[in-house]
């Protein structure tokens, strides 16, 4: 049986918006067709070894709590370079977006540095941006709507080299401005969007299972097909009570 | 003060009861406060004793618990009973007071507490938990440690603060302050030494490094110390000892002060409720109530408006424990573990203002701990399969659960599965408890909430 290797990264600090829902979501997916998982966590003080992972996940956590992961993060930063030039799997939700990036500037003008996978920059804004979030997402070429909830103060404006997740139909994103959000370069995805996003969004969660299972066998599978009508059902509850047509 | 504000406000509340618009628990005060600012100033300098209580969990019924055992000492006082807990309840409670009414004990929010505590002035003020809840509305829990913070750097001495010193983050608060007990419960059978897995306060408020936990009875509450700089939980002068967690039926433990000890029984569930009681008693013991009717009131306590309340319907008998954030929840459940046999479960997610309109929280709650326990599971509520997918990803078989989004359903479906005579569990969120209860209600199963006092 193959086995996909998930790093969760810092899950004590960082885990706010029910984070363990989308590792749940990746393990079951995984489960049910027929591949094993282990699932890692690495905290701070902890060695991140780039070899030893498929998939790498980090959620949203508290301004402190992300604070002092986010100097912990530093030390990672050349073998989480070096996970992300081969192919590695990356999903950051929320403050991850953040330490994903460039880094994060606060109200009171404060550097926190970021590890700079994805190409973004954040600085904070003078309200949070808080509801549901309805999307537009493409990768690959394919297309499907992701729904979720935002609740960040992050203003986060992407670089050339990071293509957004999707645009928003409903809800703020990215910054409130420019209708992007979240953002995709090579198999990293940020996003803001929680609820959490992988169990009402099983599009988005067998791409990434399919290019961790690619990751690590070096074949992009065939995923067989699951059953979704309580994720659907979930899904269309969640756009509908967002006010946005199907 | 202004006679004509006073008598419009109060008639708002008689014509609000009289069209059924709800219980007027709020709105008199409301407008009360709309027409006079300082009206909360005014009338609570009328008191001579002011207990305020505040937590995310329990503050309902620990001021329940207060008020029943003032009620036993014969002290006559103002209470905001009906859980309206932001200004519009505590100023329409002091509009309907008697003039010989003396005491105030009010339950308050954790988010309005730093803006009210100016202005009501408490005598004696009890901050019991912060826990994760409602991340839409009260923000990180981070932030309200920081307002707390400022509210008890300008308390004045004379207020007395009574603290759970299990929170890390409230025996720091309290450290702040020289008129402060503390109060937390000795090592017991019921603690565990890990952490669940979604915690928050884990990390050292004076220097940000891990505590390390040598019990944990609730999230981060327990026997904690600092890794680092040995910053580490305070003595309480009150403690809870000798916990025996009855099931359903009840609990008992020994409480203690310097002055004296007693046994409490108490016939409300779960260790959540040794803590509400403890701080009960650390509360009554402060404003000098004697241990005999500590005792006594403790001991007659009913559950607080869906807090343990059993509501029996067409043969079967229905237990509502409200579950609105993490903590709570993972304390019901662990409350239901130590009934015997099977259950049959209700579980009912809303997402209006009052719950919370993020509804991740429930992937913290861990279900995983009943599945096997479970012999029917119904789910219902507005964000009904946003749960059913909960279940789906903890393995529980989809066979097994029944999605009923509307009350109706939910009950009909009680009934055919349950047949009678049986006993099921409701878990509801806030706004899911009120339309349960207007469920039953309807089919006469309870009364409407603002006739209790
Ligand atoms: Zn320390």
């Amino acid at each position: 049986m193959t086995e996909i290797r998930i790093c969760h990264l810092y899950p004590k600090e960082m885990n706010i918006y029910g984070d363990r829902g989308n590792i749940a979501v990746i393990q079951k997916r995984l489960e049910w067709r027929g591949y094993s998982s282990s699932i890692t966590p690495i905290s701070t003080g902890d060695d991140f070894t780039p070899t030893n992972f498929d998939l790498c996940y980090l959620g949203g956590g508290q301004d402190r709590d992300q604070m002092i992961v986010a100097y912990d993060l530093q030390k990672k930063s050349a073998a989480l370079h070096s996970a992300a030039k081969d192919g590695m799997v990356f999903l950051w939700v929320c403050g991850g977006i953040q330490l994903a990036g460039a880094g994060y500037t606060d109200s009171e003008g404060r550097r926190i540095p970021g590890v700079g996978i994805l190409d973004l920059d954040t600085s904070a804004g003078k309200n949070r941006l808080i509801g549901d979030l309805v999307l537009e997402a493409e990768l690959n070429g394919d297309t499907c709507k992701v729904v979720g909830y935002e609740n960040h103060a992050g203003r986060t404006f992407l670089g050339p080299d990071a293509t957004p997740l999707g645009s928003v139909l409903k809800g703020h994103g990215n910054n409130g401005i420019d209708r992007t959000e979240g953002a995709v370069q090579r198999r990293a995805i940020g996003t803001y969007m929680h609820g959490p996003i992988l169990p009402k969004n099983p599009w988005l969660a067998d791409k990434l299972l399919s290019w961790a299972i690619e990751h690590k066998t070096g074949k992009m599978p065939t995923l067989t097909p699951l059953d979704n009508s309580l994720e659907n059902l979930a899904q269309q509850v969640a756009i509908t009570r967002a006010g946005v047509k199907r | 003060m202004s006679n004509i504000a006073l008598s419009l406000a109060k008639a708002a509340g008689w014509i609000s009861r009289a069209l059924g618009f709800g219980g007027g628990t709020t709105i008199p005060g409301m407008i009360l406060l709309k027409l006079r600012p300082r009206a909360l100033q005014e009338m609570a300098q009328e008191l001579e004793e002011i207990i305020i209580i505040s937590a995310t969990n329990g503050k309902t019924t620990t001021a329940r618990m207060v008020s029943h055992a003032a009620h036993e000492s014969e002290i006559s006082f103002v209470a905001n009973t009906s859980g309206a807990n932001l200004s519009s309840g505590i100023a329409t409670a002091l509009l309907q007071r008697n003039p010989d009414e003396r005491f105030g004990i009010f339950e308050i929010d954790e988010a309005a507490l730093p803006d009210l505590i100016p202005q009501i002035r408490p005598t004696v003020l009890v901050l019991m938990n912060l826990f994760r809840d409602q991340l839409d509305r009260y923000g990180e829990l981070e932030t309200t440690i920081q307002k707390w913070k400022e509210m008890i750097e300008s308390l004045p001495e004379t207020t007395k603060l009574i603290i759970n010193a299990d929170d890390p983050a409230l025996a720091y608060l309290g450290s702040l302050h020289q008129n402060v007990e503390f109060l937390g419960l000795e090592l017991t059978d019921y603690g565990s030494e890990t952490i669940p897995h979604a915690a928050d306060s884990l990390h050292c408020q004076k220097c940000d490094s891990p505590l390390n936990f040598k019990q944990v009875t609730i999230g981060h509450l327990g026997h904690w110390e600092c890794q680092n700089c040995g910053f580490r939980r305070p003595n309480p002068s009150f403690t809870g000892d000798k916990i025996n967690l009855k099931g359903l039926n009840g609990s008992e433990f020994i409480a203690a002060s310097k002055k004296d000890s007693l046994e409490i029984q108490i016939p409300l569930a779960g260790i959540h409720n040794v803590y509400n009681a403890l701080t009960a008693y650390a509360t009554c013991s402060t404003i000098d109530i004697s241990t005999t009717k500590i005792q006594k009131g403790l001991s007659t306590i009913s559950a607080a408006f869906g807090r343990n309340e059993i509501i029996n319907f067409d043969g079967i008998e229905l237990m509502i424990m409200l579950a609105k954030n993490p903590a709570g929840a993972n304390q019901n459940l662990k409350t239901l573990l130590l009934e015997e046999g099977n259950m049959h479960l209700a579980i009912l997610l809303n997402d209006r203002t009052a719950d919370g309109k993020d509804v991740s929280w429930i992937w913290d709650v861990d279900y995983e701990m009943i599945l096997d326990r479970i012999s029917s599971l119904t789910i219902s509520g507005d964000r009904a399969y946003d749960l059913a997918l909960r279940f789906h990803y903890s393995g529980f078989p989809a066979t097994s659960m029944h999605v009923a989004p509307s009350i109706q359903e939910l009950l009909e479906h009680l009934k055919s599965t349950i047949k009678t005579d049986g006993r099921a569990i409701a878990l509801p969120t806030y706004t899911s408890m009120l339309d349960l209860r207007a469920g039953l209600n309807k089919i006469g199963a309870t009364h409407s909430f603002w006739e209790e006092k």
